[in-house]
């Protein structure tokens, strides 16, 4: 088993133990015995009988005790039995448990062939069905992958090493930033980039788990500023979070897709553009929300040159 | 002699709804300057797409309007930093009419019929609400020309402010080139809020990073200009340009396309590239500081977070040194007295502010603003509101605005506007 949490050293506990913050309300602290919460005044919430605990996120702590992991709250109660072979992706009231095979490639576990299920902690929607994967939920709406391709789906978790680089231990990573990037889900090379990740068959659910859109995708990114790019055939496109594909997929790349170039959308949002597109020949052009053409497809990925005449077309003013 | 008057203090021109006298988290509305911000890129320079991303992801200092044009980011090769930048980017705004291009903005002109709108003004100078009807007078000219100051005040405070951004190369820096990689426990992390004496975290999802992570800085020179609004220049603009925008119903359509003017006032406008100007105020450059990582997720948050900061600093210097560009802000509230004012603006517990009052020259039309007194932090009482502050649990992030003493006046009432002083 790849060691969970296990700081040890003195120095590190007792910066620990010394985090005042308001905002904070559970902080992981250490005993010999195990790993459990503080409450920012120092007093505990969650007795130290863990054998990892995670960054807090929605106001609960992902807990493992053998290999088993669950969920507890600030107020020391179990939120989440201790039973499963996983459980991410807190945000919005909801989190997904694992129950499958965990194997390891180069001493990195990750988590395939088995079922994923949300939960629905904040309202009355239950546990869902079962899928191969699942994003988080983000503006009430989540990805849900129904083949189980044999993605490897790895645990969010950062390095912990001390000033002189010595590593401590790992931190899991419970809850879902506001960069979260669906690649981050996957298990990574030795060099952190994503390995290969199979075509799939993604829906997108809503709160209730209802599917939301028409057509299934082969791939598909998280959702930023209401849309996610979707890739069905080869084609890419984006999809708003109400399952509309308010943006075709019919490009040949999409801002923010797999391989796509970075920074190319040079374009302020007021211009209403919203994404970038390019096409067979490698023009880009840029839509707004609707998919509607705000600037049509040209020979420049939108940067300029201090020396140029900018286009014309290119200035809103 | 001229005479003054204080135009319903603050209430008609500052503030458009009621302030009681201890309101912290009342919404203030004031008179902001606009800002218009792009960054110039070296794309044969390592980290530059990085640094781009990270760029075009940051939205405009809160303290700001945003006045961004379309292009937000240029390019030019790496030599050219050598040579003479300052002269290129002189050379880049006046030949796109960047200046001509933010007057439209101001009016929000539509680039098809060539006619102006001026309720941007309205919204911004808040003239609107309890000075006139701006349901109907702020759709046309009629608005501006009731506007005590006709907007000169809003338009002459739009500054443009170009970031040439760099990546410092680690591989020259001897203390990074130790190969120490600095991933540190976030759970670990001080909160003291020392940049140079914190441990710090990276999260990596996993994989290890490499120092040019960990230890990312950049380099930014920031040149800032003014929009060169005077009266002469607004007369003229008033008089030769202006037009208003057609409205939606057939027979305002009608009159616009039969008014024989406006062809050539278009044209006019369109080919005039000489009566709008931008004045170059001056430069500073710094190199960003060394990164507290604690609180982030992956590398797009370091790099985000270092530009961000370092934006911000030089907006903060550039501010202390151009009284032009400082900002003003409102007190929010009396007892205590706070303002929504932080470490982000260069607030120390050194920094000190006078309390102003607008008023109106009422030979000119134009406002200024009256010393009330002057306030200083109180210790300990600081606001970090940098970006990501809240991540990193710095001290004083957990505050909402920054609370001050009064070194001399009375008489304080919230709305009043702030200013740092030397």
């Amino acid at each position: 088993m790849n060691r969970p949490i296990t700081l040890t050293t003195a120095c590190l506990l007792a910066a620990l133990t010394a985090l005042p913050s308001a905002a904070q309300t559970m902080i992981p602290y250490e005993t010999g015995r195990g790993w459990g919460y503080k409450d920012a005044g120092g007093n505990v919430i969650v007795k130290a009988e863990y054998d990892a605990v995670s960054r807090p996120a929605d106001g609960l702590g992902l807990v493992c005790i053998k290999n088993k992991w669950g969920a507890v709250n600030s107020k020391g109660e179990t939120v989440i039995p201790v039973e499963y072979d996983y459980v991410d992706l807190c945000n919005e009231g909801f989190v997904a448990v694992y129950e499958g095979p965990v194997r390891e490639s180069d001493g990195t576990p990750y988590m395939t062939g088995g079922e994923w299920r949300f939960m629905d902690l904040a309202g009355t929607a239950g546990t869902s069905r079962p899928f191969g994967i699942v994003g988080p939920f983000v503006d009430g709406v989540a990805w849900a992958e129904e083949s189980g391709t044999g993605i490897k789906r790895q645990r969010r978790a950062m390095p912990i090493v001390d000033k002189k680089g010595k590593p401590v231990g790992q931190e899991y990573i419970f809850g879902v930033s506001a960069t979260f990037s669906m690649d981050d889900m996957y298990l990574t090379d030795g060099e952190g980039k994503t390995m290969e990740v199979p075509d799939g068959r993604w829906i997108l659910l809503d709160r209730s788990y209802n599917t939301l859109t028409e057509n299934t995708y082969d791939a598909v990114g998280e959702f930023s500023e209401g849309l996610a790019w979707v890739r069905r055939d080869g084609k890419y496109g984006f999809v708003n979070t109400l399952g509309q594909e308010v943006i075709p997929a019919i490009y040949e790349s999409v801002q923010g897709a797999p391989g796509s170039r970075h920074g190319s959308l040079l374009l302020h949002p007021e211009t209403g553009a919203v994404r970038w597109v390019t096409d067979r020949s490698g023009r880009t052009a840029w839509l707004n929300e609707k998919g509607e053409t705000v600037i049509g497809f040209t020979d420049s990925d939108g940067r300029v040159s201090l020396d140029d005449i900018v286009d014309e077309n290119m200035w809103d003013f | 002699m001229k005479r003054f008057y204080t135009a319903a203090i603050l209430a008609l021109i500052t503030i458009s709804q009621t302030i009681c006298a201890q309101a912290p988290d009342s919404v203030l509305k004031y008179r902001r300057s606009s800002l218009y911000s792009f960054m110039i890129s070296h794309p044969d320079l390592n980290m530059d797409e990085e640094i781009v991303n990270a760029f075009m992801a940051l939205e405009t200092p809160d303290k700001y309007n945003n006045h961004d044009l379309s292009v937000k980011c240029v390019t030019t090769p790496s030599s050219n930093r050598k040579d003479n930048l300052m002269r290129d980017v002189d050379a880049y705004l006046a030949r796109n009419e960047i200046a001509k291009r933010l007057v439209s903005k101001w009016f929000l002109r539509n680039k098809v019929t060539g006619g102006f709108d001026p309720s941007l003004i309205m919204q911004r100078g808040l003239y609107g609400a309890t000075a006139m009807d701006i349901e109907s007078a702020a759709q046309s000219k009629r608005g501006i020309d009731a506007l005590a100051d006709k907007g000169y005040e809003m338009i002459s405070n739009t500054f443009v402010i170009v970031n040439d951004i760099t990546y410092v190369d680690h591989e020259k820096n001897a203390e990074i080139a130790t190969g120490i990689l600095t991933i540190i426990g976030g759970l670990a992390a001080g909160a003291t809020g020392d940049d140079n004496n914190i441990v710090t975290s990276l999260t990596t999802l996993g994989a290890a990073v490499s120092s040019m992570i960990a230890g990312f800085t950049v380099r930014i020179t920031s040149y800032l200009y003014q929009l060169d609004w005077n009266d002469s220049v607004a007369d003229y603009f008033y008089e030769h340009y202006y037009y208003d925008k057609p409205g939606t119903d057939s027979l305002s359509l009608a009159a616009f396309a039969a008014d024989t003017l406006i062809p050539a006032r278009k044209a006019a406008y369109e080919a005039d590239s000489t009566t709008f100007r931008l004045k170059y105020v001056g430069k500073y450059m710094a190199k960003s500081a060394k990164p507290v990582l604690r609180g982030l997720y992956n590398p797009e948050d370091v790099f985000r977070k270092v530009c961000a900061r370092a934006i911000d600093n030089n907006v903060m210097e550039l501010q202390k040194e151009f009284d032009q560009f400082k900002v003003k802000v409102p007190l929010v509230s009396t007892e205590p007295l706070m303002a929504y004012i932080g470490m982000k603006e260069g607030v120390t517990a050194k920094s000190k502010y006078e309390v102003l009052v607008p008023v109106i020259d009422e030979a000119t039309g134009k406002i200024r603003y009256n010393r009330r007194g002057v306030i200083r932090p109180v210790p300990g009482k600081i606001w970090d509101n940098r970006y990501m502050a809240n991540e990193e649990e710095a001290v004083g992030s957990e505050f909402n605005a920054t609370t001050f003493e009064v070194v001399s006046g009375m008489n304080f009432t919230p709305g009043m506007l702030i200013r740092e002083i030397k």
